[in-house]
């Protein structure tokens, strides 16, 4: 049997394989070792005149700028991941002078080509860039990426136009999410709408009434955190009459945030018994945030609610309407009829206490 | 006398003939899929790292959007670095999160210690009915400021399972993280491993996070500032073991989608999920595997397109045994876990209706893991058994182990090699020669230790399965309790070969 | 000469503040992380520190409360610098006893105008 020749066969092969593989950790670290120590001992002495590119005097700054344009090619290449990293941490002239450096390199016109290029982490990486050197002329191509076929690179792009702030992306951000299934998460949509600001408010209005359950609650919710005053009525509308527990929920959350007293009459019926439970939080929170006062006598009701995270939003929300939520939390507590809602009320009365919203020795 | 000589070498023969193809067989199968495992697992490390430079963690940092984090901490004599423990939590970058500690009924100093380095004090808090919990809940505290987002939960004794009940009850936001009061977490651990939530937050229900093992590591405030291999030789071996059975055995299985063990030492899981299905089962050894194979059930009873992920980013430590009787009580318990949860959810074992988990993953777990340690230790009576019988040609039982251990050095340098190429956190060329001259030794009489212990485990969560239901519990209850401060909870399963 | 703390975990902002204040001609240390800056505060004569919130081990918040309680450094100024920029973590950055609160990203140059008014304002 030609068993021991086998043998032998694989376990030289595989000896071999494992010197193989140990040659290939111990050069890939060397690799690593010399690679890191050179771009160190290129970037040192580069590292100053950095810094006063950031945070110096102007003509300190332009001194270092021309530094900076005039590097050779490797020495540039060593510091350009530092330069882009401070980038994205400071605001203000340092940066400007930093974006017309990188200008002058020639790395804004090769992001603006990698865009397009065949590796999606190339375009990724561009993405990011121009994102945070705010590049408005990269708008267009931006918005033509949330339609690219990688994932991280239409992430990128959602969040790069999230930081140009540019309005006219916010139609195409929320029709990301109108896609079976979503080209883009619903959070990072909504930080870019965050980030573009009111100029988003019109874009998100509309998307309020989408068949797409993601773009509606990130419109809802963005709208809410926005302030938007002007999407009340549309808000309402959702949580009267939206079919999806999910949008009614945050359309609540949404009017809370807004703070309208306009909101209370659709807020009081969507914490009732039979609206599901999620909205029901949303809603009982909400009328915290709103503090209208009509809302305490319902709160108050709501302390004993089945739904234990239903009454213990009760209790926080109450304390939000001033001294007459205190005051009915007071009496809660001391009315031995419902045991339940008592000790919720004591719960945020002690809570209130140790903010120091309640004077210290109130019961 | 002769006669049952000849007799027994006639079996022995018999059985060897029989056996020895077989047995190959099925050591180069185990080893080959550990290596595919490591293939798959390279794959997604070598994207990984591609895609972290624009991965957008600081962005998750700043977004209001980003969910919010309830830390379960369940403590059990711990005064001695509960308040450390505790501190690095609540620092822990993350928008929002709160820490959640629960002490399960210690009877030294750790409330102690707690209330007098945050200042606690009662409140009248009503806990949550949500999920089942059978300790009594005594006192809840917060911290005085009344800002600082700490909970501090005190019931009756009732093991770590129940605590983390109590915890999720007491939990007020929409993520819930599962952390030993013992394990170090980097600052950005959180951020990490909430990551997959907020890249598909409708489908991912649960993530889980690298622990890797932080003896001899450099730890400064809280922190591991420096990865370092341990000095002792068992404690060296659990390092590379970790690494090729946690970290890129979890890898390839979450990439593959077919992730069922989620460490409770670092977990993150949705919370309305965890209602669903009933929190943790105080009744299994093997909790955090039972949770999240009880998870897949449901979601896949439902029919609900879902995800678990698990996140490779070396993120969080803690301290593996370095002594041969806790190590052995440790794998002991986990292997006793294994048969458990196999054995409870046998009828998912094999079944279509579950996918990749019921056809690949739990078959795995029965033919790879809860049967390997047997089948080894087979091998270890029979072949020295034969060998003095003369049954056995000494050559070929050579030739045999030469193949089998120079497969698995191959399996453990390849993951170092994957190590290398993605985290590289060990820097020191002392540690990576002490990684490979372990990747030998560890053939060398660990593995065939931790197999007996293993078998020894099956047999117990056997024999303990004659005895009636309720006798069983409470000595689980009672085994949970009893556990030293110095036994640690660590992820269950090792895929080890 | 006036002495200001820095602390952040992140190094390019320590160097980056440190390099910008130096050129206004403070006296500048750094610390990695909170259990340092206290350690700093406690053992160095302090006139103001600038203190990152996400630290590991004592986070800025932390920091800045144990100054307050302590004798010699409960009227030290602290500026929190810090990326959190929620309503509710400005609050609870000026409830602590912080003097001023500034987001990242920051313009190096109003940090330093923020510094020295600070410093005018304790001054007085």
């Amino acid at each position: 049997m030609t068993t021991p020749t086998a043998v032998a066969a694989a376990v030289t092969a595989l000896s071999a394989l494992v010197v193989l593989l140990s040659l290939g950790i111990a050069a890939r670290r060397s690799w690593r070792r010399r690679v890191d120590l050179r771009r160190r001992a290129l970037s040192e002495p580069v590292r100053p005149h950095l810094l006063e590119l950031l945070a110096g005097e102007p003509d300190e700054q332009a001194a270092a700028a021309t530094r900076l344009s005039a590097l050779d090619r490797r020495t540039w290449g060593a510091v350009e991941p530092s330069v882009v990293a401070l980038l994205g941490k400071v605001r203000g002239e340092g940066r400007r002078e930093v974006v017309r450096v990188l200008a002058h390199r020639g790395v804004l016109a090769r992001a603006r080509r990698d865009l397009r290029a065949p590796s999606a982490s190339r375009r990724a990486r561009a993405a990011e860039l121009l994102g945070v050197v705010e590049e408005q002329a990269a708008v267009r191509p931006l918005v033509r990426l949330l339609r690219d076929r990688d994932a991280e690179v239409r992430l990128a792009a959602a969040r790069a136009l999230g930081r140009l702030g540019a309005p006219q992306a916010a139609g195409p951000l929320l029709a990301a999410l109108e896609a079976v299934p979503a080209r883009v998460p619903g959070p990072v949509v909504a930080q870019a709408l965050l980030r573009i600001g009111s100029a988003a408010a019109g874009a998100a209005s509309r998307a309020l009434a989408s068949p797409s359950t993601p773009a509606a609650t990130t419109a809802a919710e963005v709208l809410g955190r926005l302030g938007e005053a002007s999407a009340l009525e549309g808000l309402r509308e959702r949580l009267e009459h939206d079919e999806r527990p999910a949008v009614r929920a945050r359309a609540a959350t949404a009017l809370g945030r807004l703070g309208l007293p306009a909101a209370l009459p659709a807020l009081l019926p969507a914490v009732g018994p039979h609206e599901d439970p999620a909205v029901r939080v949303a809603a009982t929170r909400a009328l915290g945030e709103l503090g209208a006062t009509g809302a305490a006598p319902v709160l108050c009701a709501l302390l004993d609610d089945d739904d234990d995270r239903v009454a213990a939003e009760a209790g926080p929300a109450l304390l939000r309407l001033g001294a007459h939520g205190l005051d009915l939390l007071r009496r809660a507590d001391e009315d031995g009829a419902l045991p339940g809602a008592s000790a919720r009320a004591r719960e945020a009365l002690a809570l209130a206490a140790l903010r120091g919203l309640v004077p210290a020795g109130a019961p | 006398m002769s006669e049952l000589l000849e007799a027994a070498r006639g079996a022995l023969t018999a059985g060897l003939d029989v056996a020895s193809l077989p047995v190959l067989a099925y050591f180069l199968a185990i080893n080959t899929s550990y290596l595919l495992l490591i293939a798959v697992a390279a794959v997604e490390l070598a994207g990984h790292v591609r895609r972290a430079p624009y991965a957008g963690q600081e962005d998750s940092y700043a977004s209001p959007m980003t969910l919010p984090v309830s830390v379960l901490v369940p403590a059990f004599n711990e005064e001695a670095g509960i308040v450390s423990s505790v501190g690095a939590l609540l620092a822990l970058r993350y928008p929002v999160h709160e820490v959640v500690v629960i002490d399960d009924g210690s009877s030294d100093a750790t409330f102690e210690r707690l209330r007098a380095a945050h200042d606690l004090v009662v409140v009248p808090r009503t806990p949550a009915r949500e999920v089942p919990a059978r300790g009594r809940v005594l006192s809840v505290h917060v911290p005085r400021d009344g800002r600082t987002p700490l909970v501090v939960v005190r019931k009756e004794n009732s093991g770590r399972s129940d605590a983390l009940n109590v915890g999720i009850n007491a939990a007020r936001h929409d993520l819930v993280c599962f952390v030993d009061a013992d394990s170090i977490l980097d600052p950005d651990a959180l951020l990490s491993v909430a990551g997959p939530f907020a890249d598909d937050p409708d489908r991912v229900v649960a993530t889980g996070g690298a622990v890797r093992a932080v003896n001899g590591c450099r730890v400064v405030a809280g922190r591991v500032v420096e990865t370092r291999m341990p000095t002792g030789w068992l404690a060296r071996v659990q390092v590379v073991e970790y690494l090729r059975a946690f970290m890129l055995g979890r890898t390839g299985w979450s990439r593959i989608g077919a992730l069922v063990l989620i460490s409770g030492a670092f977990g993150l899981y949705r919370r309305d999920v965890l209602v669903e299905v009933g929190g943790l089962d105080p009744d299994c050894i093997g909790e955090d595997l039972e949770l999240c194979v009880r998870v897949h059930r449901t979601m896949r009873d439902q029919g609900r397109d879902y995800r678990v992920v698990f996140v490779a980013e070396p993120v969080s430590w803690t301290e593996v045994p370095s002594t041969r009787a806790v190590l052995a009580s440790q794998r002991r318990r986990w292997h006793r876990g294994l048969w458990e949860v196999l054995w409870r959810h046998r009828d998912m074992i094999g079944n279509p209706r579950y996918g990749r988990i019921g056809l690949v993953a739990l078959p795995y777990y029965v033919v790879f893991e809860l049967a390997a340690p047997l089948l080894e230790v087979v091998g270890l009576v029979l072949v020295p058994l034969g060998l003095a019988l003369g049954v056995v040609d000494a050559g070929y039982a050579l030739a045999f182990l030469l193949v089998s251990c120079v497969y698995a050095v191959f399996v453990s340098v390849a993951a170092l090699a994957v190590e290398e190429f993605s985290f590289h956190r060990y820097g020191r060329w002392r540690d990576l020669g002490v990684a490979m001259v372990v990747s030998v030794v560890e053939n060398l009489g660990y593995r065939q230790l931790t197999a007996v212990w293993r078998v020894q485990g099956l047999w117990a969560a056997l024999r303990r399965r004659e005895q009636v239901w309720g006798v069983m519990t409470r000595a689980g209850f009672a085994e949970e309790a009893l556990v030293p401060a110095t036994a640690v909870r660590v992820p269950l399963a090792v895929e080890a070969p | 000469m006036t002495t200001v703390l820095v602390a952040d975990d992140d190094a390019d902002i320590r160097e980056l503040v440190a390099f910008k204040l130096g050129q206004a001609g403070y006296q500048v240390v750094t610390a990695a992380d909170g259990v340092a800056a206290l350690e700093t505060a406690r053992t160095t004569a302090l006139d103001l520190a600038v203190l990152d919130l996400m630290m590991p081990g004592l986070s800025g918040l932390d920091v800045c409360a144990q100054l307050r309680l302590e004798e010699r450094t409960a009227s030290l100024p602290v500026i929190m610098l810090t990326a959190k920029a929620q309503e509710q973590d400005v609050a609870a950055g000026f409830a602590t006893g912080a003097d001023d609160y500034v987001v990242k990203p920051f313009s190096p140059r109003e940090l330093v105008s923020r510094v020295q008014a600070v410093l005018a304002r304790a001054q007085r």
